[in-house]
């Protein structure tokens, strides 16, 4: 069982571990300063971790690893799992300085709490192909000064002086070889304070890092106990369907839903600012009751927009010279009078990440408290778009990430639509609610990566060798209107870096190169996707090199 | 009410049988191992065994189940000694794991009926699994390897 989720048996476990392990916690934890970890969840190697919890104390110096009486290493991990292995590499960064013995290794997914932020996005995400490098030294750190302490509380006990000592696979050693476990030395190691900084180690000693290792959550991937968050359960939880407008922008104008009322299964029917949400026991019945909706909508302006049209428009922009991203030389000069001039255009479409899981949100709404439960990979985003709805202050509202069937940009929208339309369902629900979109409402729900044009023209003289390139790529910015557009400095740049980044840095050395940016607005919603800009500047680049 | 058994154990549902026996595990039985990816056939996530036949539980009504026997990932094995699943972990072939229930219960149907499957034989039995992280080469290898061939397999 991992994940921050559980069946509702399992829950009620859960809520009784966690109070018996809290009050051991604080008991062992007292002086510890800054180290108190409240708030943990569950998470696991696939054993039973209400149990696993439970039973042992833990010595919990920092935010991301805890110790158990029973040796158990369980590291906390601020990054979501959706197939890149973090929850495998990330403890591999703290299990290394931390000398433990990896087969007593496990994960849990970190609560949202600004100490999980991103190192360099100043917010808790997953994305940009960042998590281990900027984990590295974060995650090293950690099981350095875990180490650091056991090593002193066993120092202590032996009265011998800490440097004298070494550690391997989760014991610590003194010159006599004497051996303390970590476990045996957890409650010593809870009563002393964190160290600020300690020494890491040479990468030339390292035993994990760099090494093969097994995943840690394979075995709850091979016998369905993986928690996706499709598959979070609560006690009295219903299922909701959402009817969603059919074009983007478009409005319920009234909605008749007399045969769908008197469905098998449904609860209620309500109007959500995306749409008229279902509420019913069970997915299919809340499926079959939406599909029985008869909408009247108010389609707005995006009614007669097509894709041809829009690609029409693209191409009359690409004619004219757009905002410089990269000028060297003088690429107009050479394509005007080269020898031989090649042109070309390569257009790429609107594309839905298609996650094999659906997008959903779980959630339990109270009065004073929200949780949520969903793969995310923006939980610092989903919790306050979330807590703006649900009318609560941040704190009030806990994320339990889930296993996320896919990710690739898409769980980390920048309004959280997915999160956000689950509040409005719950707030009409009255009881817990999960929202389950279907696979056409994933693929049809926008966010896409963007459709781009690329003109490009290249020059070659005499002795056939490339002398001038001109790129102008055109198409919406995923950037503008996002926590990122500072960052990627949209306003200063006049155009958006991750639309032209494989283009404006080509590797090839072509004396004269022009690169521009058209900056389209266009009202289909757009977002970042895997690779980002290089998904299509790639391609274009290099068909056009061939 | 619909009666049939799941891994071995009897359910007696009052459902509407056509609801899409996916359906029927996941919410009223509670097993969400079994996947929700596409509901119309096209990416296996679903699969499960009726009387030992892989079916897209997806688009199977509940009533196909009636009085069969029907295995889901959860009754692969209680244990994770199912030799397929020995060799997913053996090969590490799970990444987001969404897609991994189906390409197990695909697997193991193929490994009954043809216990020394040829690489074209797996990508036969296996072409209707969607895996979106693209585990395939790992699939192949973990199947040579269930049914023995441990050297055989991975990437072409």
């Amino acid at each position: 069982m991992s994940g921050a989720n559980a069946s509702p048996t399992e829950r009620s476990h859960q809520k009784m571990s966690r109070a018996i392990h809290r009050r051991e916690f604080l008991k062992v934890s007292i002086g510890a300063g800054g180290g108190l970890l409240l708030g943990f969840r569950l998470g696991g190697t696939g054993e039973t971790l209400a149990m696993q919890n439970g039973s042992a104390a833990s010595f919990a110096p920092n935010a991301f690893v805890r110790i158990g009486t029973d040796e158990r290493v369980t590291v906390i991990v601020n990054h979501s799992e959706m197939g890149q292995g973090v929850y495998t590499s990330l403890p591999m960064l703290l299990a290394e300085e931390l000398d433990a013995d990896w087969n007593k290794v496990g994960f849990e997914s970190a609560p949202v709490d600004a100490k999980y932020n991103h190192p360099v996005f100043g917010m808790q995400m997953t994305g940009g192909s960042s998590s281990v490098w900027s984990g590295f030294e974060q995650f090293r750190q950690a099981g350095a000064a875990a180490r650091a302490m056991l090593v002193a509380a066993a120092a202590q006990q032996w009265n011998v002086e800490p440097s004298k000592c070494r550690t391997d696979s989760g014991a610590v050693f003194d010159p006599s070889n004497r051996k303390l476990t970590y476990g045996q030395l957890a409650e010593a190691a809870a009563k002393l304070t964190p160290p600020a900084q300690v020494p890491l180690k040479d990468p030339k000693t390292f035993k994990l890092i760099g090494k093969p290792a097994k995943r840690l959550d394979t075995s709850d991937k091979v016998n369905g106990k993986a928690v996706f968050g499709i598959d979070v359960k609560m006690p009295r939880m219903l299922i909701a369907v959402v009817a969603r407008a059919p074009i983007f922008g478009a409005k319920v104008r009234a909605f008749d839903d007399s045969r769908a009322r008197s469905m098998s299964g449904v609860h209620r029917i309500v109007a959500v600012p995306s749409g008229v949400a279902v509420i019913a026991d069970s997915f299919w019945q809340a499926k079959m009751a939406r599909d029985a909706l008869h909408i009247d909508w108010d389609e707005g302006t995006m009614s007669s927009f097509n894709t041809n049209e829009m690609m029409r428009q693209f191409r009359e922009q690409a004619k004219l010279a757009g905002k410089s991203v990269r000028r060297d030389g003088d690429a107009d000069a050479t394509l005007a009078k080269a020898a031989k001039r090649l042109e070309a255009v390569y257009e790429v479409p609107y594309l839905s990440h298609a996650m094999m899981e659906p997008l959903n949100c779980a959630l339990d709404l109270r009065s004073d408290s929200c949780e949520i439960w969903t793969g995310t990979q923006f939980q610092t985003v989903d919790r306050a778009n979330a807590a703006k709805i649900a009318g609560l202050p941040d704190e009030k509202v806990q994320i339990h990430t889930t296993f996320l069937g896919g990710g690739f940009g898409r769980r980390a929208n920048p309004q959280s639509d997915f999160v956000v339309e689950a509040v409005h369902v719950a707030k009409a629900a009255g009881v817990p609610v999960k929202v389950v979109w279907t696979r056409e409402d994933d693929m049809q729900g926008g966010w896409y990566r963007p459709a781009f044009l690329h003109a490009i023209a290249g020059a070659i003289d005499a002795n056939g060798k490339a002398v001038a390139w001109r790129s102008r790529i055109v198409g919406q910015s995923i950037m503008a209107g996002t926590p990122f557009e500072g960052m990627a400095d949209l306003k200063g740049k006049g155009y958006d870096p991750s639309s032209v980044e494989g283009a404006d840095d080509l590797p090839y050395e072509i004396p004269n190169l022009a690169v521009e940016s058209h900056q389209m607005e266009v009202r289909v919603p757009v977002q970042w996707w895997r690779s980002v800009g290089h998904s299509h500047t790639a391609f274009a680049t290099e068909c056009f090199i061939d | 009410m619909i009666e049939f058994s799941v891994n071995k154990t009897r359910a007696n549902l009052d459902v509407d049988p056509s609801t899409p026996l996916l359906w029927v595990i996941r919410d009223h039985l509670g097993l969400t191992g079994t996947k929700y990816g596409c509901g119309i056939a096209q990416c296996g996530a679903c699969t499960v065994h009726i009387d030992g036949q892989a079916v897209r539980s997806c688009v199977a009504p509940v009533s196909r189940a009636a009085g069969k026997e029907v295995t889901t990932i959860e009754g692969l094995s209680p244990d994770l000694s199912q030799p397929l699943q020995r060799a997913w972990i053996e090969e590490d072939v799970p990444q987001c794991g969404y897609c991994q229930s189906g390409q197990l219960m695909s697997a193991a149907v193929l490994l009954r009926e043809k216990p020394q499957p040829t690489d074209d034989d797996i990508d036969k039995a296996m072409t209707g699994n969607i895996c979106r992280c693209g585990t395939y080469p790992r699939i192949r290898k973990a199947i040579h390897r269930a049914s023995g061939n441990v050297a055989k397999g991975g990437a072409r």
